[in-house]
């Protein structure tokens, strides 16, 4: 069903995956009972999965056909451009007080703007595999 | 850049997978490269060059 790249793929993003979905709830439950070392155990655990699986997706990245790298590149600068853009301003309008944005929503509109320049890339290209 | 990938491609009978296996890149990158939407790397360029036994310049041609 899927071909070598991918299947390695799966097989290399899948520790990291399980990890992840293991110790972002542990973290998040135990994290009122934990003094600041458990915590920071915790917050190294999380990243270790991000870093982990980030890795990962470069890994993969690199070794796809150039098409797709030209499209990851185009999508990636896009959102940059864009999620940078926005949230200067979100800042801005905050310092201002014209808004009251959580620091949250920071990563809200990173991944809002990834997933649109990451669609627009794929119809400019007509690019539809998955991986 | 024009290019005469899918008129040489239909001269062997290949389908765009046939070909991109013979490539090792993706279907969708051998359509993207003949309907003209993306130019490809002087490497493949010359793979492409060197599966079909031509010059890379008979294959390639600037275009406006």
């Amino acid at each position: 069903m899927w071909n070598k790249p991918v299947r390695r793929y799966m097989r290399d993003a899948l520790p990291p995956a399980v990890l992840a979905l293991v110790a972002v709830p542990l973290a998040m439950h135990f994290e009122k009972s934990l003094g600041p070392l458990g915590k920071s155990v915790c917050l190294a655990l999380v990243m270790l999965c991000y870093g982990w699986c980030g890795w990962v997706e470069f890994r993969h990245l690199r070794q796809c056909d150039e098409l797709r790298r030209r499209l990851a590149l185009e999508a990636m600068m896009l959102a940059f451009i864009s999620a940078a853009g926005i949230i200067l301003t979100l800042f801005f309008a905050n310092a201002m007080k014209l808004l009251d944005v959580p620091f949250s929503a920071a990563l809200l509109v990173m991944l809002g703007c990834y997933v649109v320049c990451e669609i627009w890339a794929r119809l400019r290209y007509r690019y539809w595999a998955l991986l | 850049m024009n290019n005469r990938v899918r008129e040489l491609r239909g001269e062997r009978e290949w389908s765009q997978a046939d070909l991109a296996e013979r490539l090792e890149v993706s279907r969708q990158t051998v359509n993207a490269i003949e309907t003209g939407k993306y130019d490809p790397s002087l490497p493949l360029a010359f793979k492409i060059a060197k599966l079909f036994g031509l010059a890379i310049e008979s294959i390639f041609e600037p275009g406006e």
